[in-house]
């Protein structure tokens, strides 16, 4: 299930996946041995009953519309917002933002590692998370 | 008798209280699959932990799945062993267990006799979702008889209910959690380490193929080959009585004389018989036994008795890790197999004149603790061992079906002499009782100088745990003591360190029903008939001896005329008996062992 899921996280995941996950969950509450093992897919099993749509959003466009998963989430610049004031290149841990003095910044994708320094440090709204 | 009437797949089966809903179902024809399930009827061995999950139905108001193999029935209770809910749960279950499981299926030992390969043709798998994730993995682990490969172990746990709970040795027990666990010995000691008695039980019972034993038959076939050697083979008394078993042969076949043309046929240049040496051990045990008794009976304090059997490996394992204290109790006489080895290597080898090193001594034993006996150092002479192989049933029915011989339809032949000739007192030592039975049709003769008035013991005989009885010697009352299977060898050698026994002699087999159930022997997967029908064979297999007393067996007299003086003499003492050692394992808290 763990593998499953984080298949899905990363945006890997198939539809295949989804029921596949809905049906070992279902197999693990009908026959694990004890109580903890019975309830554990509860989780998995009551958020793929009220939030599917989610689910298949991870699946088919490749988006967590909670913005949660790391992987598909993307840090963008909004190049109409930057003033180029450079806090947000001076303090990116992996360097993935460029840009000169005054002109928009621009974050390189795959070396970012998503962690959100550049939004906190952006005095101008300019950063927003897709 | 309380009777509970419940409905299954529709068809109503009423049943005793207490039945669990597998048995229930088998009483109507309704066979559901099992894996980590496993019970010996008779002989007190019951796995039944309930988590392979392979076996769940569904029972009408129960929310989840219930394992049938562990749920009781209950009064009306309605139960389906086949809905879609139940077939898939089942499928998910098996995917996910192969998924954790080598492929190598080609490769392995239990190919063909494999209850998790059985489960996946049952149920279809042909594709499995599950194939690609997270995997366990351990290292292969190889001792002189047994082969752990844990990377196949399904952690059904019967292996540990047979080492601790049926053999009460205590080696084996499941450690860690989720990929990591695995049934091991305790700080993943070596087997050789533990205090594991090589006994075998759990591999004769793994449904798996991770634990197997160690596999000598290509090392066999190379020695037949080679021209400068001479092999010489012996076979155990048990083999005769289940080997047929692995050619379709119905349970409690005797094929001795086929077996011995087949071994022939193989190539072994003397084919000779451990019934043999079986007669000699009970000369010597028996005359170690008369010795010790008329000190006793002279009113010395110090004898030790009871004197306990030695024939069993697995057992001399046991006491030497578990009761080191007592080891002075057991005779000395050395088994059948290393008397054998023994003699074949020095009074058959002048005999053709021939050297020791120049002689492959193989045996075939239903058992793997012979594996572990005959590489132990002091039966060897020289680092050349006095017993070069041992083989289990199963591998010589592998060897005969390599060679393309069908045994159901061989002629019969006789054994080689002189070591081949045996009588009705050695086959029963493959069971339980068997071997006090020889050794009292001996003892009884020799102490009354009278012959017996009837020789079968019935009161030795049986498949109770523990059996006592006692032999009325002319006048002398002698106490005997049984017990196979090492839970119950344990609880009579506590009640005679607590002085509770009175026995004089004690018998014990470390197998459940002595060697005929020998973790070397066909697999019974849980079916106590045939080990009930093996036993039948070898009672039935003494009575067709021509003679059944040890003392009256004409090549024992000889060798003892020509060559070994007499039973407990100077030579035998050299060639024939043995010593134990105190192995009690202590492992130090820090120590890398």
């Amino acid at each position: 299930m763990y593998e499953l899921l984080d298949k899905i996280t990363k945006g890997q995941g198939t539809m295949d996946d989804l029921d596949q996950l809905r049906n070992l969950s279902r197999v693990i509450k009908d026959t694990a041995l004890c109580g903890l093992g019975q309830t554990s897919p509860n989780p998995v099993l009551s958020t793929i009953d009220n939030f599917w749509d989610e689910y298949v959003a991870h699946v088919k466009d490749k988006k967590c519309p909670a913005g949660q998963c790391k992987a598909l989430k993307q840090y963008v610049i909004d190049p109409e917002k930057c003033k180029g004031c450079t806090a947000c290149a001076r303090n990116c841990p992996v360097g993935a933002i460029k840009g000169t003095v005054k002109m928009p910044h621009e974050i390189n994708q795959e070396i970012c590692i998503k962690c959100g320094t550049c939004i906190e440090k952006c005095k101008f709204n300019a950063i927003s998370i897709i | 008798m309380d009777m509970i009437k419940l409905t299954i797949d529709n068809r109503e089966v009423e049943v005793p209280k207490g039945t669990t809903i597998l048995k229930a179902a088998q009483t109507i024809g309704i066979n559901i699959p099992t894996l980590c399930h496993f019970e010996l009827e008779g002989l007190g061995v019951h796995n039944k932990p309930g988590s392979c999950r392979i076996c769940v139905v569904e029972v009408a108001g129960r929310r989840n799945l219930a394992p049938a193999c562990i749920t009781e029935v209950m009064p009306d209770m309605v139960v389906k062993t086949n809905s879609m809910r139940v077939i898939n749960a089942r499928r998910t279950v098996l995917e996910l267990m192969l998924s954790d499981h080598p492929n190598d299926c080609l490769q392995c030992a239990k190919n063909g006799r494999c209850e998790l390969q059985k489960l996946a043709i049952r149920f279809g798998i042909r594709q499995n979702p599950y194939v690609g994730g997270e995997q366990s993995n351990y290292q292969i682990e190889v001792s002189p008889s047994i082969i752990r490969d844990m990377n196949k172990c399904v952690m059904c746990r019967r292996c540990e209910t047979m080492c601790n709970e049926m053999q009460t040795v205590g080696a084996l027990s499941a450690i860690e959690r989720g990929f990591p666990a695995v049934v091991s010995t305790a700080f993943n000691q070596h087997l050789e380490d533990s205090p594991c008695s090589f006994c075998g039980q759990c591999v004769a019972v793994c449904p798996v193929g991770a634990l197997t034993e160690v596999d000598h038959t290509p090392k066999i076939l190379r020695a037949i080959m080679d021209e400068k050697k001479k092999t010489v083979v012996q076979v155990a008394p048990a083999v005769r009585v289940a080997l047929g078993e692995e050619f379709g042969m119905k349970p409690g076949t005797i094929v001795t004389g086929k077996m011995v043309t087949a071994l022939k046929m193989l190539g072994f240049d003397y084919v000779f018989d451990t019934d043999w040496s079986a007669d000699l051990t009970i000369m010597e045990e028996g005359t170690e036994l008369i010795g010790r008794l008329t000190k006793f009976l002279n009113g010395d304090k110090d004898v030790k008795l009871p004197i306990l059997t030695s024939c069993c490996p697995a057992w001399v394992n046991f006491f030497e890790h578990h009761f080191p204290e007592m080891k002075e109790l057991p005779s000395t006489a050395k088994s059948p197999q290393q008397m054998f080895g023994a003699i074949a290597k020095s009074y058959f080898a002048e005999k053709i004149g021939i050297s020791r090193e120049d002689m492959i001594s193989v045996s075939v034993m239903p058992c793997l603790a012979k594996k572990y006996e005959c590489s132990r150092d002091e039966f060897k002479v020289n680092g050349n061992p006095d017993v070069d192989y041992s083989i289990s049933t199963r591998e010589l029915a592998s060897m005969i079906k390599q060679a393309n011989i069908d045994l159901a339809t061989l002629p019969e032949s006789e054994f080689d002499s002189p070591l081949g000739e045996s009588t009705g007192a050695a086959v029963i030592f493959g069971t339980t009782g068997g071997v006090i039975e020889a050794a009292v049709r001996t003892a009884y003769e020799v102490i009354t100088k009278k012959s017996l008035p009837k020789i079968d013991f019935e009161e030795l005989r049986g498949l109770e745990g523990i059996r006592s009885a006692t032999i009325d010697v002319d006048g002398l009352k002698l106490n005997i003591g049984i017990a196979h299977g090492l839970k119950n060898a344990r609880k009579l050698l506590e009640d005679i360190k607590a002085g509770k026994c009175n026995f004089h002699a004690i018998e014990i087999m470390a197998c459940p029903g002595g060697c005929i159930d020998g973790a070397g022997q066909p697999l019974h997967h849980g079916n106590s008939d045939i080990i009930k029908a093996r036993w039948e064979a070898i009672y039935r297999a003494d009575k067709e001896m021509p003679i059944r007393k040890s003392h009256e067996n004409p090549s024992i007299q000889a060798i003892y005329k020509e060559y070994l003086g007499e039973p407990c003499g100077h030579k035998s003492h050299e060639l024939l008996h043995t010593h134990y050692f105190d192995r009690q394992t202590v492992v130090e808290v820090g120590s890398d062992k």
